[in-house]
């Protein structure tokens, strides 16, 4: 038993050692190289967002704006068009300006083209005073640009888009009338003010955020034609699409979220049956702070009785649920006029 | 602005990179894993490493003393068939005090001498008796070679599950410290899992030499009993015959006289 006992032990020490020294820490793994998997968490209104084209050509694979004219691309461009500077196309912009383009040479000022309350082009002032120098559609602004849509400045020099291009006179209109230097008196504080209101009242229709609303400057800035259009250069044939890309649109959750609002501020009614079919429709525009300007609701279904009733009440609650400040406020333009839906029958049991 | 922005960014990165580098470099060796083990974890190593000592111990006594036993066997074997008297055998053989077949030769023996030296003269009771005998020190050879082989098996069967609650334990263990820590890092983790399983590591250490020798030193010892039982009943049916003989022989010196 000694022997056996002196060699086990003598046989353990010398693994035991043994092991303590070799089997020290192993290598740390070296995971630096292993590229990770970007996730990204895609919200629903991407899904559907519309695809940039040209509106007037035929169905193709893929959805692509009429080809440029331009042969040397501009990097940084994100709107397709033969412009030098990148904007963002006019969203309500009529597919030929009301005015032709040679109006350039007309100075008058009272054939100036409005055809939508667009707001005046004073802001720009102050952008105009600090010019920064990338092309992106925030540096549109040039200081020597006139704020005026009367005077002639640069335009003849900007190459229309498309077909319309042909049309126009090659011949670089002269000014008949000595463009008159910008009037600096014009950015008043309370003018701008103005525009604001302006701005908010007419809700997301046509110019609600700062965004279009610089576009729309930009535009008059660039004496671009009013349909706008961008610098980026596309070599793909015309396929049908949007005329914009990238529309923006409240998100299912967002809508879903408004309605769950509303129904949380909803009285339940004891012991009623509602009709399945009842169904109102709400109109509600709300303000920037997401209190609401009005409202209307319009029944479908259900009997006489409830399509009287229940319009009433759903309008109450929307009011008394305001304001509906967990809207984000860099889409206002999205929920500016909201339509939610309302079914009484799952709302109220 | 934008370079400047991507700057931070990368900048953000290799210190996270830094960060994990540092994180990693715990040190894991084998000692410094038994160090950081929690009082029940070391004993419990500690237990299992002993465990392994003796078992280790046991089954080189065991295999040395198997062989050993297994010559004499044969030599005895070869001794006592080579047509020897028994009663020189005897003489020569229990001078010495044997092992295995030369100790139940020399008890068979020494009751029989004993028996007609004192001239018990029942042919019946002689023969219970050497067989009794026969059986008693069968028993006491067969004990003898299976002595300390039941602590292999015990090894064999437990150190796993004892090596298994180290490891519970260690687990345990970290796992609050993470709870405490509230950090799911991995490399929080890490370390005490693998100080853990240390405690596994050396529970299977142990058993399966154990497992492995108990189950051949005990095909070992079966043989070897069998050798012996087989031994016990020729040497028990050789006595019966020459009991038989000197009966008969004296039955027929009656008779004469």
């Amino acid at each position: 038993m000694k022997l056996g006992f002196t060699l086990s032990s003598a046989a353990h020490v010398v693994i035991l050692t043994w092991g303590l020294v070799s089997l020290t820490s192993p290598e740390a793994l070296k995971v630096q190289d292993v590229e990770a998997l970007p996730v990204d968490i895609v919200p629903i209104e991407e899904i559907t967002k519309t695809v940039k084209g040209a509106e007037e050509a035929e169905i193709a694979e893929k959805s692509a704006p009429t080809p440029t004219k331009r042969e040397t691309p501009k990097p940084e461009a994100q709107n397709v068009g033969d412009k030098e500077i990148d904007s963002k196309p006019v969203e309500n912009a009529e597919r030929e300006s009301p005015v032709p383009v040679e109006k350039a040479e007309a100075p008058p000022k009272a054939e100036a083209p409005a055809p939508k309350p667009e707001p005046k082009p004073e802001p720009v002032k102050e952008e105009a005073k600090t010019p920064v120098e990338t092309t992106e559609v925030a540096a549109a602004p040039q200081p020597k640009a006139d704020i005026t849509p009367e005077t002639p400045a640069d335009s003849p020099e900007q190459p229309l888009e498309g077909e319309q291009f042909a049309k126009l006179p090659d011949t670089v209109p002269v000014p008949s009338v000595k463009p008159t230097p910008p009037k600096p008196t014009v950015a008043k504080t309370n003018e701008r003010k103005k525009v604001e209101e302006l701005i908010r009242e007419s809700g997301g229709q046509t110019n609600g955020t700062e965004k279009q609303e610089d576009v729309a400057v930009k535009n008059k800035v660039n004496k671009a034609e009013s349909a706008g259009g961008g610098a980026k250069t596309s070599t793909q044939t015309a396929a049908l699409g949007a005329r914009r890309g990238n529309a923006e649109k409240l998100s299912q959750s967002e809508m879903d979220a408004l309605i769950a609002a509303i129904t949380q501020c909803s009285t339940g009614i004891a012991g009623r049956r509602i009709s399945e079919d009842l169904r109102i429709k709400v109109i509600m525009r709300l303000d920037r702070n997401g209190n609401v300007i009005d409202a209307k609701a319009g029944p479908t279904g259900g009997t006489a009785e409830e399509r009287a009733r229940f319009p009433r009440d759903i309008l109450r609650y929307v009011k008394r649920c305001a304001p509906y400040d967990f809207l984000p406020k860099d889409k206002y333009e999205t929920w500016a006029e909201v339509v939610p839906t309302f079914y009484p029958a799952q709302m109220f049991q | 602005m934008f370079e400047a922005a991507l700057f931070g960014v990368s900048r953000a990165y290799a210190q996270g990179i830094e960060a994990t580098e540092l994180g990693s470099t715990v040190d894991v060796s084998l000692w410094a894993l038994f160090m950081e083990a929690s009082l029940t974890v070391k004993l419990v190593m500690i237990g299992l490493l002993l465990a392994s000592i003796w078992s280790w111990a046991i089954i080189v006594d065991k295999s040395l003393m198997y062989g050993r036993t297994k010559r004499q066997l044969d030599r005895f074997e070869k001794v006592f068939w080579s047509g020897q008297s028994l009663e020189e055998l005897y003489r020569s053989l229990s001078e010495r005090s044997p092992n295995g077949m030369g100790a139940l030769f020399v008890a068979a023996m020494r009751e029989w001498k004993r028996s007609f030296e004192r001239g018990a003269n029942s042919p019946i009771g002689l023969q219970t008796r050497i067989d009794k005998v026969l059986d008693v020190s069968l028993a006491r050879e067969t004990e003898r070679l299976e002595k300390r082989l039941i602590f292999l098996a015990t090894v064999g069967s437990a150190a796993p599950f004892i090596g298994l609650f180290g490891t519970v334990v260690g687990i345990m263990t970290s796992f609050q410290a993470i709870a405490g820590s509230k950090s799911t890092n991995l490399a929080v983790v890490a370390p005490g899992i693998a100080e853990a399983l240390l405690a596994t590591a050396l529970g299977l250490l142990a058993a399966i030499p154990a497992t492995i020798f108990y189950n051949k030193l005990q095909t070992d010892v079966a043989k070897i009993t069998m050798r012996l039982e087989g031994f016990a009943d020729e040497f028990s049916a050789i006595l019966s015959r020459q009991i038989d003989e000197r009966t008969g022989a004296r039955s027929q010196q009656r008779a004469a006289e």
